[in-house]
């Protein structure tokens, strides 16, 4: 009796001495945390660093919007000299946090808590639209999924989808070619199912340049050009 | 330099009401059942999570060090990921195996994410972030099965440790802060009319439908614009308010001011007219939703408990829902 209460009074003590020190273990985690977050949070241009990208025509007009802000500011700047103080600097702040980061890094990744919240940076003014197309043969091309149409509506469940949308949005990007190569011959392998009769198949986007509040309040029709062109057969993937 | 650390100590001893963790736990619970859900529903889990000689677009997906340990991209193992997913959503709105619902949520959502980064966005890391908060805190003793099935009653008056609910606070204004930052366009800045909104509404990705009547609109949508980015860069004010509302017996005149001007309602009604905004004219997701599964631990500790305490007494005014902390 007198053993079960000594030992009763021992473990009282030692989770008496844990509920003591266990506080000072979680806030030193939960700065660790937060060190990790703030540190993650630091905006790292990573996209910036593949220069395909800057050709990108909404790219293009940040890149001269800014150079005329800084020549009026009384910075002689020329468009390609400011693309290369950018580039450099955006190496050299990946390199700072990719360093300051590398405590945090095993931790972040494997519970999940990355930071990266690039989110509306600027707006794209040159976007573009995927289009669709099938083929009989001897006929001419009809459209079956134009983006945001009524009409040509095929799949539209998927590529409508929010993620499918991220992705669509991304293949229009040069440094996307080879992931919009497999999506085009994803697409091809569906179409060859989904139009029997179809003999090809034409995925492309329709890059244009947003309209002005002025242009739009005049009923101006957006102009654009067709870009990406992806044609293929459907006869071979039956 | 000792005392102060056992003053900072002293925050983690700090227990409130667990109403706010709740909350946030549902909230976050049906954005992983939204997020995993709607991609079973429109049959994409094979089209976007696995690679082409499964169904999938991509020639090969990214591997995460849980898709690895579990065998590889395979389909089994994709779909036990989203069957491990949905379950632990479930779990989380209905509030039972509160930390490991939380975890095998998490896990499987950043497993998944993963897998194909083109078809992502910050609306995962979002959530992502917000699920390991809960699995550190104790979510369930309170709106949750687990609370009913251990005291008899939906709601306890139990406390649970309140450093959870500050880290989704710090958790929240890093990410407005870091995304306020970065909205370097000239379309955001005063040098760009604060045409930004505008331009982001004409582009056909996100759009929910034809945004051409917004031109007539286009003074409000520049207030938007500029209202947006004050905002998000301002935005680390929120946890300087928080202290003075907790504080409001120390002097200060900054603290007077603030309670002046009611920054904290503000903030809230800002953000979550944005937010609504946001979901209203563009498809992105869950991101909303996600975004408001923070707001609770904006609240005092004791504003939600009150607030359900009255809803739930509108309902039914002769039942008694609260129980006491059984020690």
């Amino acid at each position: 009796m007198g053993a079960e209460s000594a030992s009763r009074f021992e473990r009282g003590r030692w989770r008496g001495r844990a509920a003591a020190v266990l506080p000072h273990f979680v806030a030193l985690y939960v700065i660790y945390h937060v060190v990790g977050i703030l540190v993650g949070s630091v905006p790292a241009p990573g996209d910036a660093l593949n220069r395909t990208a800057w050709r990108n025509p909404s790219v293009r007009s940040e890149i001269d919007a800014w150079t005329a802000r800084l020549n009026r500011l009384g910075w002689r700047v020329t468009p390609a000299e400011l693309e290369d103080t950018c580039y450099h600097a955006c190496r050299r702040l990946v390199a700072a946090q990719h360093a300051a980061l590398t405590p945090f890094q095993a931790y972040q990744y494997h519970t999940g808590t990355q930071q990266a919240w690039s989110m509306f940076v600027a707006p794209h003014r040159h976007p573009s639209l995927l289009h669709i197309d099938v083929r009989r043969a001897g006929g001419a091309w009809e459209p079956v999924y134009v983006a945001r149409s009524d009409t040509a509506t095929w799949r539209r469940g998927q590529f409508d989808h929010i993620r499918f949308r991220s992705a669509i949005f991304r293949f229009a990007w040069p440094q996307y070619r080879a992931a919009y190569a497999d999506f085009a011959a994803w697409v091809a392998d569906r179409a060859a199912d989904d139009f029997p009769d179809a003999a090809e198949i034409r995925i492309r986007y329709f890059t244009f340049t947003s309209l002005s509040p002025e242009q739009a309040r005049a009923g101006v029709v957006p102009t654009g050009a067709f870009d990406h062109t992806v044609t293929l057969p459907l006869g071979p993937r039956r | 330099m000792i005392a102060r650390w056992n003053r900072f100590i002293g925050l983690f001893r700090r227990t409130e009401p667990g109403d706010s963790l709740a909350v946030a736990r549902i909230a976050c619970g049906l954005c992983v059942l939204w997020t995993i859900g709607s991609m079973v529903s429109a049959g994409l889990v094979q089209v976007l999570w696995l690679d082409a000689a499964h169904g999938g677009y991509r020639e090969r997906v990214g591997v995460n060090w849980l898709v690895a340990l579990l065998g590889g991209p395979e389909p089994a193992v994709v779909w036990t990921l989203v069957i491990g997913g949905l379950l632990g959503g479930a779990a989380l709105v209905a509030g039972i195996a509160g930390r490991v619902a939380a975890l095998v949520a998490g896990q499987a959502l950043t497993a998944l994410v993963f897998l194909n980064s083109q078809a992502a966005g910050s609306y995962d890391l979002m959530l992502t972030n917000a699920l390991w908060i809960l699995v550190l805190s104790r979510s369930t003793a309170t709106l949750s099965l687990a609370c009913r099935l251990r005291r008899g009653a939906w709601r306890s008056a139990v406390e649970v440790p309140a450093w959870p609910r500050y880290l989704l606070l710090i958790q929240l204004v890093a990410i407005y802060f870091s995304t306020g930052i970065q909205k370097l366009s000239n379309c955001w800045t005063p040098a760009g009319g604060f045409s930004a909104l505008y331009y982001i509404l004409q582009q056909p990705s996100w759009q929910r439908g034809d945004m051409h009547w917004i031109a007539h609109v286009y003074p409000l949508t520049q207030f938007g614009t500029a209202l947006t980015w004050i905002w998000e860069l301002t935005s680390p004010l929120l946890l300087l308010a928080v202290y003075f509302r907790a504080t409001p017996q120390r002097p200060g005149r900054l603290r007077r001011l603030f309670a002046r001007i009611h920054y904290i309602p503000v903030f809230v009604a800002i953000g979550v007219t944005m937010h609504l905004l946001t979901w209203l004219l563009m498809d992105v997701g869950t991101f909303t939703w996600v975004a408001l599964a923070y707001y609770p631990a904006i609240a005092r500790p004791t504003t939600i408990p009150r607030f359900i305490t009255r809803l739930t007494n509108r309902a039914s005014p002769h039942e008694k829902h609260v129980c006491g902390p059984s020690r």
